[in-house]
């Protein structure tokens, strides 16, 4: 019963951001939206930054607009399939943007490829050591970008999964489709490409040092 | 390595956040019980489960009509339906009222309402339950600052049986021509109605208010409910944290369903709509139900008064839904009723306690509790601030 004239304080407990939380209510929702499809709202209001910021490191912001929307469009409509024993509502929309994602796979190489030509604009001004870092920064960026343009896409799928999303090798093989250790061995098969890349890289930065 | 040297992209823009949310919308409203398509294709049991739970609203209201007011077309107690060619979206609507409430004054020393709250109110024997429908005029001015001197005036209109169902086991019980009800809506209600108007005067805490999230509304000093925020954004991401909170610590189980996180949020926004706040929290509000893709144009009605207006109609907490008449024209909120619905999971509680405007209500005990009847609605035939003296004028 309530007391209108008791508690003027209004207590806002923090807003529960854990990733368990954040997927028990993503899961909650995802099943009510079978009857009532606007409750899939919340799945958009939980997960839809994070996909973007995930699709915009692959592919830039602006195709990251429309990637995203596309991504919960698709999950709306495969709503029914998706099985909560596979997996987190997050790692199968990881999967769902992954998928989109593949399909402009040669979008995503040339942006690499230009970032491994310019890098990232390093500070225009400021502490010493932090554009130092940045420059440096700006050259191991190149490095990278130039051996993920080289990467095979399937292999590159499973790296970006694992490296910005932080999904494990489970829910990778779950959100792929594909079976646990070919998850694993094209992570390793894409690490190892990386770390070459990087060593080759840093030898020729220094043999152009040495002369 | 891989997340700190890839330039970390800017956030998500607002414009394609909207944009995102709208390509949703669109899928939704294809989807939901009344679109035409169907946008995955595949027609589940649960989907046919929802379209009936509206179907049987719509009957089961029009049920109560023409019990009540001889008015079978209505929507809800008194309310006639009208027929319109116009295309109107609940969202068009809303927005603006949302543009059209900030002409109102924002502050005076005077928060005054002067509503007819109508209550279903379970009633008779055990033999032959009935509901009836009490209403209740009530004019109510709230002292603006804490220590002033709020004055009320209630009188109790007409009450009857509620449906023709009701009105045989209401013959079946004797026919009485009163009923008195000593909790909750405590008093007595009479088919002749209750001529005399009470009228009390109380030393009272200042226009304070209250967010309802879920069934734990939070109250506000009069102090906080003047800071409440103003824009759609803010608001929203108060009423999403009061929301989650909630969430949190009522999870669903023994045979509990508890709404969306976002379902929450439109709740609290619909239920600012008759607080004692600023006119721009009440269009922050009616952005935040026009946004959410669950609230659906039901039909151009003219309401309980004979004022012309639009019903729209979302899904509230708990299997319940919640339905706004907003004036043709003016924008104001007409009446703002709860409605039974057959949300999954949900069953008639026994003795259920709600909150419209400011005050509380016994709920039914169940026993013809049919989805789309209205539990509770209040007509709003006056709200807003005033420097007016208290007085029926």
């Amino acid at each position: 019963v309530i007391d209108r004239q008791a508690g003027e304080k209004l207590h806002v407990p923090d807003r529960p951001q854990g990733p368990g939380e954040r997927d028990r209510l993503a899961a909650v929702s995802l099943a009510r939206s079978h009857s009532e499809p606007e409750c899939f709202s919340v799945v958009y209001e939980l997960y839809v930054r994070e996909i973007h910021g995930y699709v915009a490191r692959r592919l830039g912001a602006d195709a990251a607009d429309d990637i995203a929307a596309a991504t919960f469009e698709t999950a709306f409509m495969r709503r029914l399939a998706y099985d909560a024993d596979l997996g987190s509502v997050r790692s199968w929309l990881y999967g769902i943007a992954t998928h989109l994602v593949s399909r402009r796979h040669r979008d995503e190489e040339r942006r690499y490829r230009a970032l491994a030509r310019v890098g990232a604009e390093p500070a225009a001004a400021g502490h010493e050591d932090a554009v130092t870092s940045k420059v440096a920064a700006a050259a191991e960026l190149r490095s990278l970008a130039g051996a993920l343009a080289r990467l095979p896409e399937s292999d590159r799928d499973v790296l970006m999964l694992v490296a910005l999303g932080g999904l494990s090798l489970t829910e990778v093989s779950v959100a792929l489709r594909i079976p646990y250790g070919t998850a694993g061995s094209r992570l390793s098969r894409a690490r190892q490409a990386i770390r070459r890349h990087a060593a080759s890289a840093r030898t020729s930065a220094q043999c152009a040092e040495d002369q | 390595m891989i997340s700190e040297l890839l330039p970390a992209p800017e956030p998500m823009s607002p414009a394609a956040y909207q944009a995102g949310q709208d390509r949703l919308a669109r899928l939704q409203a294809a989807d939901r019980p009344d679109g035409r398509a169907t946008a995955s294709g595949r027609r589940g049991p649960s989907r046919r489960r929802a379209r009936a739970w509206w179907q049987a609203g719509a009957v089961a209201a029009a049920a109560t009509i023409a019990a009540v007011a001889g008015n079978a077309a209505a929507v809800h107690p008194g309310v006639t339906r009208a027929t319109s060619t116009m295309h109107l979206t609940a969202r068009s609507i809303l927005l603006a009222a949302a543009a059209e409430i900030t002409h109102q004054p924002a502050a005076g020393a005077y928060w005054v309402t002067r509503d007819v709250i109508t209550m279903t109110v379970a009633a008779g024997s055990k033999a032959h339950p009935y509901n009836i429908l009490a209403q209740r005029e009530a004019d109510k001015w709230t002292a603006s600052a804490p220590g002033g001197t709020d004055v009320g005036v209630v009188q109790d209109l007409a009450s009857g049986p509620a449906t023709a169902a009701d009105k045989a086991a209401w013959r079946a019980a004797g026919g009485p021509r009163s009923w008195t009800f000593t909790e909750g809506w405590a008093g007595t209600f009479a088919v002749a109605g209750n001529g005399a108007a009470a009228v009390y005067r109380i030393t009272g805490n200042g226009a304070v208010c209250q967010i309802e999230i879920g069934d734990s509304p939070a109250q506000l000093s009069a102090a906080r409910c003047a800071r409440l925020p103003g824009t759609e954004a803010a608001l929203r991401a108060l009423l999403l944290r009061l929301a989650n909170a909630w969430l949190a610590q009522n999870p669903p189980g023994d045979g509990r369903t508890m709404p969306s996180a976002e379902q929450a949020v439109v709740t609290g926004a619909w239920g600012l709509l008759t607080q004692p706040v600023r006119p721009a929290v009440d269009a922050a509000a009616l952005r935040i139900i026009a946004a959410y893709p669950g609230v659906r144009y039901v039909a151009r009605v003219t309401d309980p008064l004979g004022r012309p207006g639009y019903a729209l109609r979302f899904a509230a907490s708990s299997g319940l839904s919640t339905e706004l008449i907003i004036g043709a024209g003016s924008g104001r909120l007409l009446s703002s009723c709860l409605l039974y619905g057959t949300a999954a999971g949900w069953a008639p509680h026994r003795h259920s306690w709600y909150y419209i405007g400011n005050t509380y209500h016994a709920g039914f005990y169940g026993s013809a509790w049919y989805p789309g009847m209205a539990a509770q609605c209040v007509i709003v035939r006056e709200q807003g601030w005033t420097n007016s003296p208290p007085g029926r004028g």
